[in-house]
Order: structure tokens, then C-alpha cells, then sequence
């Protein structure tokens, strides 16, 4: 926020220094300049008005499982679905647009629907009439036809490029690191390394020889709070096993990065014996809702 | 954004996309639509006048579909929201799917 009001304040005097240059030169111009300016404030003002509305819709309402469930990476054809679509309907201008894409991206949402949400926007129903009166209907329906199309493939192409330029979401599978393998930042790897330091065959023979499993499903700032290292103590306090733990964080260089987005990570607690099993999941509870971690889903196998 | 308005003059946009109408002719087109600020409201009459003048459907489709989504204008602002690499791979792709676009409706017209 304080850089984007930093910016902003770089913009206004950049464009009253330019504005100072004409009006040195012309100055029938530089009011003109003035006037236009005025104009495009005022038009963008109430744009910028409901869009901001319909942020704090969103983020008031959109949970981001809900948003990666319809526009997230593993959300397959139902984000271009919706994603090239729906935008059309929208107007304004881009300016406008960018913060809602922020915070959709923020939510939850994958770059190529985000990539396609803008490129379908460029539909624009609202201004659809005066296109057909000043080009004709053929050029304005073959245009807005076009759109779809057009933004399933540059969210698809583009995604791609992304993925392969940004990083994909990671997944840190500790069988694996066992084995020598570094995804993500060096410390946390080794911390993980450190108390979880089991092979897949010791995963099977731990998980198939206990009496009750139950596989947890959590969302929220896991790595950053240290959820990993949290629940082994718990684990050998209780003296239970807690193994499989799969953390998925939706950039690679997350930890680097100024920006904050939520991991999602599956473990799976193995008791040995049934009685205790309700006091070990409670415990288990109460550090994740201390830790602001949210329980997405609980499963019983 | 007055400024750009007031230099980028219409009068320079008509001649520069209502002559040319082959593939430099889209190139044009698809350049002073990204470099040109013009609302979006105000893209579709000033498309039809460039039609009466002789521009071609498919220099007009780049011209109006960069005019909406490439702005050199915009592109700080899409920097600063959605960050670099976004913004560099989201303007080049549209810039050569909308080119690939307007030829592929030039020789079907």
C-alpha cells in the first residue's frame, strides 16, 4: 500500500511537471491538456468508485478455496469458462481493472485466468451498441466473438510462459527431500529435513500399521508460522506419528517475496492406539486455530 | 494523459491506418492503438471515421483491440499491481495473437 501511494504521488508530479513544460510553450494547449484531463478524472471517478465496491465484495465474501476451486491453478476448463466470459460483461477502463485483478490473483486466482479475465474484459457489452453504429453489426459481433477464443488461448500460452518464468506452486514432498532434494528456501527445507526424515516405505509401513489415521487438510501462513515444526513436537508429546506432510506453497520464492499468499499443506496423523485418538485431534486443533491456520478438510480413514 | 491526447492527433492516426492496409499496415494499427490513450468509449467513432477514410476491417480490429488492452499509458500502473513479468508476457502475447487475429480475417476478407 505505502509503495502504491508512493507511485501514485511519482505519477501526479511527473504528469504536472510535463503539463509545466507545455504550458511554458503553449498555453492555449496546456489548458486544454488541463481540460482533458479534468474530463477523464471525472469519467474514470465513478468507475473507479464501483470497482472498489466490488472488490470489497470480493474480499469479503470469496474465501480463497472457493476462488482456487474456480479460477486456481487445478481448476482445469471451469476458470477459462468463466474467465472469458463473464469479464465482457465489465466496463471501464484498464486502470480500473488492474486492482481488481489484484486481488483476485491475491485470492487465489491463476495467471491465465487472470490473463484471460483481462483479455475478455476488452469485450466491453456496455459499449457494444456504439460500436455496432459506428462499425456495423458483422465487425461488432465477429469482434466480440473473437474475445473468447482469444483469451482461452492467451490464458493458456501465457500461463505456460508464466509458470516457466515465475515458478510453479511447489510441492514439497518430504519422501523426497529425505533424498537430497532442495525446493524450496534452504533453512525451511532443512528444518523439515530434520524432524521428518522418513522415506515413502517408512511412510506405508507407520500409516498402514496404526490403529486410527486421520488426514488433514490446511490452508494459511503454514511455513512462515512454522506449522511443520509445531505439530512434530506435538507428535512426540502425545506420542503419536505424524507423517506424509505434503506443504504447497503457491510461489517459489515465496519467502523472498514481499507478497503474502496462503500455502496449503496434507498430513496425516497416525495413532497406535484408538482411546486417545479425539485428545491427539483436539490438540492438533487448537495449535492451528492459534496459528490462524484454517482446517479445510478432515478425513477418517 | 491530456498530454498524450493532445499530441497524438488524430488527424496523424487517420493518415497513419487510413493509407496502409497491409501487414504494416496492422503493425501501424496495432502500435498507435497501444501508444495512442483514447477512452474506450471514444475508440469506436474515431474507428469509423478511419473506416469511411479507407482503413480496412482487419487494421481496424488491431487498431481497437490494442487501443483497449495495450496502453503504454497503462503500463506502470499494471507493473506496479500485478508486477513485471505479468506485464511483459500478458502485452507481447496480445500484441501477437491480436496481429495473427487481424491477418488471419485480411485474407478471409
Amino acid at each position: 500500500m505505502k509503495r502504491l501511494v508512493k507511485d501514485a504521488v511519482m505519477y501526479i508530479v511527473l504528469g504536472l511537471v510535463i503539463w509545466g513544460i507545455v504550458a511554458v510553450f503553449s498555453v492555449s494547449k496546456s489548458t486544454q491538456v488541463a481540460k482533458i484531463a479534468y474530463k477523464a478524472f471525472a469519467n474514470a471517478f465513478w468507475i473507479i468508485v464501483s470497482v472498489f465496491f466490488f472488490i470489497g465484495l470480493i474480499q469479503a465474501w470469496v474465501t480463497p478455496d472457493q476462488m482456487s476451486k474456480y479460477l486456481g491453478k487445478t481448476a482445469g476448463w471451469k476458470k477459462f469458462a468463466f474467465a472469458s466470459t463473464v469479464p465482457i460483461l465489465l466496463g471501464g477502463s484498464l486502470f480500473t481493472m488492474l486492482p481488481l485483478t489484484k486481488s483476485l490473483k491475491e485470492k487465489g486466482a491463476s495467471n491465465g485466468a487472470i490473463l484471460a479475465f483481462l483479455t475478455a474484459w476488452s469485450g466491453k457489452a456496455p459499449l457494444i451498441p456504439l460500436e455496432a453504429q459506428f462499425l456495423g453489426w458483422k465487425f461488432t459481433i465477429i469482434r466480440t466473438l473473437l474475445i473468447i477464443p482469444t483469451a482461452i488461448v492467451i490464458g493458456i500460452v501465457g500461463e505456460v510462459i508464466l509458470d516457466k518464468w515465475e515458478g510453479v506452486p511447489v510441492k514439497v514432498d518430504l519422501g523426497k527431500m529425505a533424498e537430497g532434494e532442495v525446493l524450496i528456501g534452504e533453512s525451511i527445507v532443512e528444518e523439515l529435513n530434520h524432524e521428518f526424515n522418513l522415506r515413502e516405505t517408512e511412510v506405508k509401513t507407520i500409516v498402514s500399521g496404526a490403529k486410527h489415521r486421520v488426514e488433514f487438510n490446511i490452508l494459511g501462513d503454514i511455513l512462515e508460522k512454522n506449522i511443520p515444526l509445531k505439530l512434530a513436537e506435538l507428535a512426540s508429546k502425545y506420542d503419536y506419528e505424524l507423517v506424509k506432510l505434503e506443504v504447497y506453497t503457491p510461489s517459489l520464492n515465496f519467502s523472498t517475496d514481499e507478497k503474502k499468499f496462503p500455502s496449503k499443506a496434507t498430513f496425516v496423523l497416525a495413532s497406535k492406539s484408538k482411546e486417545d485418538v479425539s485428545e491427539h485431534i483436539d490438540a492438533i486443533r487448537r495449535i492451528l486455530e492459534d496459528n490462524d491456520i484454517k482446517i479445510v478438510k478432515e478425513r477418517e480413514f | 494523459m491530456g498530454v498524450i491526447q493532445i499530441f497524438v492527433t488524430k488527424e496523424l492516426v487517420a493518415k497513419l491506418l487510413g493509407t496502409e492496409s497491409g501487414i504494416w499496415g496492422i503493425l501501424i494499427g496495432e502500435i498507435v492503438g497501444a501508444v495512442a490513450l483514447i477512452e474506450p468509449a471514444a475508440v469506436f467513432p474515431f474507428s469509423g471515421s478511419l473506416i469511411s477514410k479507407g482503413a480496412t476491417y482487419g487494421v481496424i480490429y488491431a487498431f481497437t483491440s490494442t487501443a483497449v488492452l495495450i496502453g503504454i499509458a497503462t503500463l506502470p500502473a499494471e507493473i506496479t499491481f500485478m508486477g513485471k513479468k505479468f506485464t511483459v508476457v500478458r502485452n507481447i502475447l496480445t500484441f501477437v495473437l491480436i496481429f495473427l487475429i487481424a491477418l488471419t480475417w485480411k485474407l478471409m476478407m
